[in-house]
């Protein structure tokens, strides 16, 4: 039986808006299982992109908890989700916000960097991905200098430099076009199985939701059947 | 830290030639240049009164309360016991002359002195502005002239004056008889000092002790030491030593109050000069501010990728260190640069009026301690710059960024 890797407890995230109180989710409870493949689908202002975050704890919620393997990251101070995130989650999103100035071996090593580890290994370990994704001659190639698909899958690299139990995506085929779309969303099934990983898909593409085997949907803040 | 995050985010040719960044580093760079010219202009001043002053009266000047010094190998004997730092002594005598030339005259110091040693003295030969060339002569004796002597009697090298000494009778206090001596001009010397250009004249021992009548007597010293830092703790010494029948000044308390004033003045100066440095300094808060708001996007993704807020923090504080360093090297080059153009610019224009400043030019000197004082202000004051951008950075929420392209 699979263990519970990250679980909510009536989460609630509301913003402050020239007075007046926009609660963006209302109470979500969720449970993933170690190894899962889960999609949270929903149409624009639902609140899924705004869940993802919250779940990869880059946006604390106004009221709820989130546990990772039972361990309540709402009391985590800021440098250590930081340092969480850096070992534990990796994140893939819409735009796929490379770094201009690095070029797609630095970017893909730049969580490793950011992490502590050497120059060496971050890069080789870089190299390796992007080896496995196709893009082994365009290692010293700048952003600017790829298409869209090829970033992406650079974005999808650098998520995966560290080696992390959780890989979250917010519309990751969002800004591409279907073939390109559809080679991104087979890599994620693909990384998923090979990897183990436990994956968190954020989109509005029913097509793509149709192939994960858990989906949740998101209206109003709040999961529907 | 990690550097080569530090290096790959700061050192960016982007990064550099951007407006905001080449009109911050400009900023600074004119305020360091400032500073420093300032320092040095005050530090050269101050050297260049010292080195004049030093080099007509010594480091310490020794006379007799009341009277003449009778016995002067006895008192060089216990100077020299008194302070071993003691180099070199020159036993003078002084009087107020007036000196005379084709209708013209002028009340001056007439200082007699030994004149073997004055003609090797690099202090005065380094002085020279005219001399007469080996050999020459002219009638009567030698006399070197401050500079300001020699024009008012318009007198040239070689060129003869009088000088005349009026004794005044010890029994009838309204009779006064006159001595008479001829001098040729020997050398024409700018002392540095205005007061000194237009009073001393120099001349044998001899001839000064003929003309006042006091045979082998001397008024006083002149002393050089090994280290002029210890003038006034030699001067204490050679104080205790000779007794209250002596009077012992070192070089120092000659214008005390005006290099007192100096100093407070350079103080002054220099504060008033920082807020320019500070002022620059706006210039990188703004450029730290703009680079926040332009990287949001970036930051935002870093911070998702695990960098720390404190990473962020240092991020940008390295980013605006990076900036006053390269401003505050070019700020010290500049400046340098500004010192040699200004001692270049005095020789060819008069720059100071010397009748108000006492001086006609001097050379601006940078002290360590001064470049110190600059590199310290500058740093610290850029340091603090940064401090409101970079938390500014390191406040903003990652979602925000990641919301847009």
């Amino acid at each position: 039986m699979s263990s519970i890797i990250l679980s909510t407890k009536c989460i609630t995230k509301a913003y402050q808006m020239e007075g007046s109180r926009l609660e963006v989710l209302k109470g979500v409870d969720l449970s993933i299982n170690q190894g899962d493949a889960i999609c949270i689908m929903g149409v624009s202002g639902a609140g899924k992109s705004t869940l993802l975050h919250v779940l990869g704890t880059l946006d604390m919620p106004s009221l709820g908890k989130i546990y990772y393997k039972g361990e309540d990251l709402t009391r985590k101070t800021d440098d250590q989700l930081a340092e969480f995130r850096n070992k534990k989650m990796g994140f893939v999103f819409q735009f796929h916000h490379l770094l201009p100035e690095l070029n797609a071996l630095e970017n893909v090593s730049l969580p490793a960097r950011v992490g502590g580890r050497s120059k060496v290994e971050a890069e080789q370990k870089a190299a390796a991905l992007l080896d496995l994704l196709g893009l082994k001659k365009r290692a010293h190639h700048y952003p600017s200098e790829l298409s869209g698909g090829e970033r992406q899958r650079v974005a999808i690299a650098r998520a995966l430099v560290n080696d992390p139990e959780i890989l979250f995506a917010d519309e990751p085929s969002g800004n591409l076009d279907s073939e390109n779309g559809r080679v991104i969303q087979d890599l994620f099934f693909q990384l998923q199985k090979d990897l183990g990983l436990t994956l968190i898909v954020v989109t509005h593409d029913q097509d793509f939701a149709a192939r994960f085997p858990k989906l949740f949907k998101l209206k109003n803040g709040v999961f529907i059947d | 830290m990690n550097w080569w995050l530090f290096r790959k985010f700061i050192f960016q040719k982007k990064l550099f030639t951007e407006s905001t960044t080449v009109f911050s580093i400009i900023g600074i760079t004119l305020g360091v240049a400032f500073l420093v010219v300032s320092m040095a202009g005050f530090s050269g001043f101050t050297e260049s009164l010292k080195s004049s002053i030093i080099d007509v009266t010594g480091h310490v000047s020794v006379f007799k309360r009341g009277g003449r010094i009778a016995n002067p190998e006895e008192v060089v004997q216990q100077i020299q016991e008194a302070s071993p730092e003691v180099r070199q002594w020159l036993g003078f005598v002084q009087l107020e002359v007036l000196v005379a030339n084709k209708g013209k005259l002028n009340a001056v110091l007439l200082q007699g002195v030994d004149w073997s040693k004055v003609q090797t003295m690099e202090e005065l030969r380094r002085r020279e502005i005219d001399t007469l060339a080996s050999g020459q002569t002219g009638l009567g004796e030698p006399a070197y002239l401050g500079k300001v002597v020699a024009q008012r009697l318009n007198l040239k090298v070689g060129d003869s004056f009088k000088a005349i000494w009026p004794k005044v009778s010890k029994s009838t206090a309204t009779r006064i008889a006159s001595k008479v001596q001829n001098f040729y001009v020997h050398s024409i010397l700018d002392f540095g000092k205005y007061d000194f250009n237009e009073r001393v004249v120099i001349t044998k021992l001899e001839v000064a002790q003929q003309l006042a009548e006091m045979g082998d007597k001397i008024n006083g010293f002149r002393l050089r030491l090994q280290d002029s830092d210890l003038s006034a703790a030699e001067a204490e010494k050679i104080q205790a030593a000779l007794g209250w029948d002596y009077s012992v000044r070192d070089w120092s308390m000659t214008n005390r109050s005006l290099f007192k004033a100096i100093r407070y003045e350079k103080m002054v100066l220099f504060f008033v000069m920082l807020i320019m440095v500070i002022a620059a300094f706006f210039n990188v808060s703004t450029t730290l501010f703009l680079g926040v708001l332009r990287r949001y996007s970036q930051i935002s993704v870093m911070r998702a990728l695990g960098l720390k807020r404190k990473d962020v923090v240092v991020l940008f504080c390295l980013h605006g260190l990076a900036l006053g360093v390269i401003g505050l090297v070019f700020g010290l080059l500049l400046g340098l640069l500004f010192c040699l153009g200004f001692e270049n610019l005095q020789k060819i224009y008069p720059i100071m009026p010397e009748e108000v400043y006492r001086m006609s030019n001097f050379a601006t000197h940078l002290e360590f301690q001064d470049i110190v004082w600059v590199v310290v202000a500058t740093i610290l004051t850029c340091f603090i710059s940064t401090l409101a951008p970079a938390f500014r950075g390191a406040r903003l929420s990652p979602v925000e960024g990641l919301k847009y392209e």
